[in-house]
């Protein structure tokens, strides 16, 4: 528990600071690592965690971010709330409905989260919204994302592979999966999260995690949620 | 340094004087109009163009408690009339540093940072930035459209030999779609409708229906209406979007059952109409019983001028005032200092009526409605220190200074940037806000503009 809460505490930082903490970012972090906290689990099991630290535990060096849409750290934009569900939404073709609910029924971005995920609800008496994220901010995307990526590989498990929409080049079931297998994946995600290609070395990190995975569930997962819980698909 | 001496401001030097009534009410005016004193000494200060009647200057939150820069003036006054001495006095302060935060007063007060406030002082944001198409691209989808662009999208947009034309087409058809006119509008309108569920529409007490102001509010912002038509519009939008000229009948009848309906509709004439500051929940919610609707005054210039009277902002003493028609004590001196301006503000609203629970009020729909005998002193109104004679002739004036287009302009930069303008943005700000007339005062072409802004589309 105290890892997981010092992996938060970085996570904060990293929205705090608007700075590219993106997981795939291929700059080191210290070690630290970023995970969702056991709380935000949804459609997780526990193991889940554990896959995931390795992710961001040990990115290679690299110089720089080519990226298209690397941050503007100087006038950074927040996305909040409702672009954050679109973006989500359209880019893991879920509904409305089948993102994060709580209990199954109040929407974490309606209602639960809203005031965390940058909205307002001017009939519960609060007129202005927040002007930076708080404190607990990537908390509530962290489960956000992670509940939505969840969701999506629960849904193209059930398809299988032929049928998935986004988890579809390999078997989720398996334990294994090529490096081919992991880019082409990297590269969907990449486009239907983030609206670009990954970089080269963005491409090897993913391979790298590729072939140390021995969880395909898992593995998509966690790139999943790493796109989508980075600073980049949150800020621009 | 900060002063650890206690040093009395003008207004309590009075008072411990315990100077007569005449006399208090002169210092008092006096002290209010330093800002406009101070701003002679700098007029071309930036602190001075973009907010020229901040009190916070010299005072902390509540004045006459003065901050440290107001301090050192006073003490640099030493004990001189405030009109007289405080060229001088701002000479001779203008090279320390009161609020010791590594910068001169005179260079917080050129730079618009306050020469009081230890963490207020001039940052390090001129940065060089280049225009980012694809930034300001992505930009304009996530703020007015909701989301972000998708990647087929984005490489349309990379392989566009006319990105700017691409990026403005983007834009126009953001501000015709749903997220921006029923989510985006809806919530830049919470702070100036306040609405509250419990005595609304749908509450168990109902004093007016909100709904009609927010659909008013997205209605003139989109479609390159003309966003003086806030404060001016004499019609309202239905619920189907059409507008609707005359009175609208309540949609219920009155109850004082366990629901109690005490309005509803929008039961003013048109003539007397000031589109959103006269609309029947803005009355009542605003205004309720009082005689004298300071709330709603001060609600008015908040939402739409961008003046927070609470905050000392934007005083302009009337001489003379307040003359305490409603026997509220507000002219005692710690009061006087904003009720010198808030009191004439308030009565071209003071027609109006709030809640009122007679019967025949009740009966007749009448709250929100116009009365010109319900107080004497309708006729009596100042706005930005210019007399006016009733609503209509306050708005016109609200609606001819800077202050509203630099409030719109304002709201939309804040809006997208969740920040007000750096000094290094101040000057295409100013070119922003100013360009407003000469666009038909249209809200979409003011975004138009805003998106080619190094502020919305510069990467440093």
């Amino acid at each position: 528990m105290l890892t997981t809460y010092r992996q938060q505490i970085f996570i904060s930082f990293c929205f705090l600071i608007a700075s590219s903490c993106s997981l795939f970012d291929g700059k080191k972090k210290g070690g630290q690592s970023n995970p969702a906290s056991p709380d935000s689990a949804e459609h997780l099991k526990i193991e889940d965690y554990t896959e995931i630290y390795p992710f961001d535990a040990d990115g290679a060096s690299e110089e720089g971010n080519s990226s298209p849409s690397s941050l503007t750290e100087n006038n950074p934009m927040w996305k909040r709330y409702r672009a954050i569900e679109n973006d989500l939404t359209s880019g893991l073709a879920l509904t409305k409905q089948e993102l994060c609910n709580e209990l199954g029924t109040v929407s974490c971005i309606d209602s639960v989260h809203l005031t965390l995920l940058g909205g307002n609800d001017p009939l519960k008496g609060s007129y202005t919204r927040l002007i930076n994220p708080a404190i607990l901010t990537p908390v509530a995307i962290d489960r956000v994302v992670l509940s939505a990526c969840a969701r999506r590989a629960s849904l193209d498990q059930q398809s299988g592979v032929g049928a998935a929409i986004v988890f579809k080049f390999f078997p989720l079931n398996g334990s294994s999966l090529s490096d081919d297998q992991a880019e082409q994946q990297a590269v969907l995600l990449y486009q239907r999260l983030l609206a670009r290609n990954p970089t080269d070395s963005e491409i090897a990190i993913v391979k790298g995690e590729a072939q140390r995975s021995t969880n395909n569930t898992v593995f998509a997962k966690s790139l999943c949620f790493a796109i989508g819980s980075s600073v980049e698909f949150n800020f621009l | 340094m900060k002063q650890s001496t206690p040093v009395t401001s003008p207004i309590m030097a009075l008072l411990i004087a315990g100077a007569g009534t005449l006399s208090l009410t002169t210092q008092v005016s006096a002290t209010a109009s330093a800002p406009q004193m101070l701003c002679q000494s700098y007029p071309n200060a930036q602190l001075c163009i973009q907010r020229p009647n901040d009190c916070s200057t010299c005072h902390d939150a509540t004045p006459p408690a003065l901050n440290p820069f107001g301090t050192d003036l006073v003490r640099a006054l030493d004990g001189a009339d405030l009109a007289a001495g405080i060229a001088d006095a701002l000479a001779t302060i203008a090279d320390k540093d009161s609020d010791s935060d590594k910068f001169t007063n005179a260079d917080e007060i050129n730079l618009a940072t306050n020469p009081g406030q230890t963490t207020d002082f001039p940052k390090g944001d001129g940065a060089q930035v280049e225009y980012d198409y694809l930034l300001a691209f992505r930009r304009v989808h996530v703020v007015y459209c909701g989301r972000q662009p998708s990647f087929s999208e984005i490489t349309a947009f990379d392989s566009s030999r006319d990105q700017k034309a691409q990026l403005h087409d983007a834009l126009n058809s953001c501000l015709r779609g749903d997220y921006w006119k029923n989510e985006a509008l809806p919530r830049l309108a919470d702070a100036k409708i306040r609405p509250i569920l419990a005595i609304g529409k749908e509450g168990n007490v109902v004093i007016g229906d909100y709904k009609w102001d927010y659909r008013l509010f997205s209605h003139v912002m989109t479609g390159d209406r003309d966003v003086r038509e806030l404060l001016s519009a004499t019609y309202h939008i239905d619920i189907n979007g059409n507008k609707v000229e005359g009175v609208i009948a309540r949609e219920e009848p009155p109850a004082l059952g366990t629901r109690i309906v005490i309005a509803g509709g929008q039961p003013l004439v048109p003539e007397k109409r000031a589109g959103m500051i006269t609309t029947q929940w803005f009355l009542s919610a605003n205004t309720m019983f009082a005689q004298v609707p300071r709330n709603t005054a001060a609600q008015a210039v908040r939402a739409y001028l961008g003046q927070d009277l609470a905050l000392a902002q934007g005083l302009m003493p009337i001489a003379g005032e307040p003359r305490d028609v409603d026997n509220k004590n507000v002219a005692a001196p710690a009061c006087a200092v904003c009720h010198s301006t808030l009191d004439p503000l308030a009565y071209s609203f003071a027609s109006y009526l709030g809640i009122e629970t007679t019967a025949q009020v009740i009966l007749r729909n009448g709250i929100g409605t116009y009365d010109e005998n319900r107080t004497p002193w309708g006729a009596d109104g100042h706005i930005l220190a210019t007399p006016v004679v009733d609503l209509q002739a306050w708005v016109k004036v609200a609606l001819q200074s800077d202050l509203f287009q630099k409030k719109v302009a304002g709201d939309i930069f804040l809006q997208a940037l969740d920040r007000s303008p750096r000094i290094s943005e101040m000057k295409e700000f100013e070119t922003l806000w100013a360009s407003m007339p000469g666009d038909g005062y249209s809200v979409n072409r003011l975004i138009h503009r805003f998106i080619d802004t190094q502020a919305f589309g510069g990467r440093p």
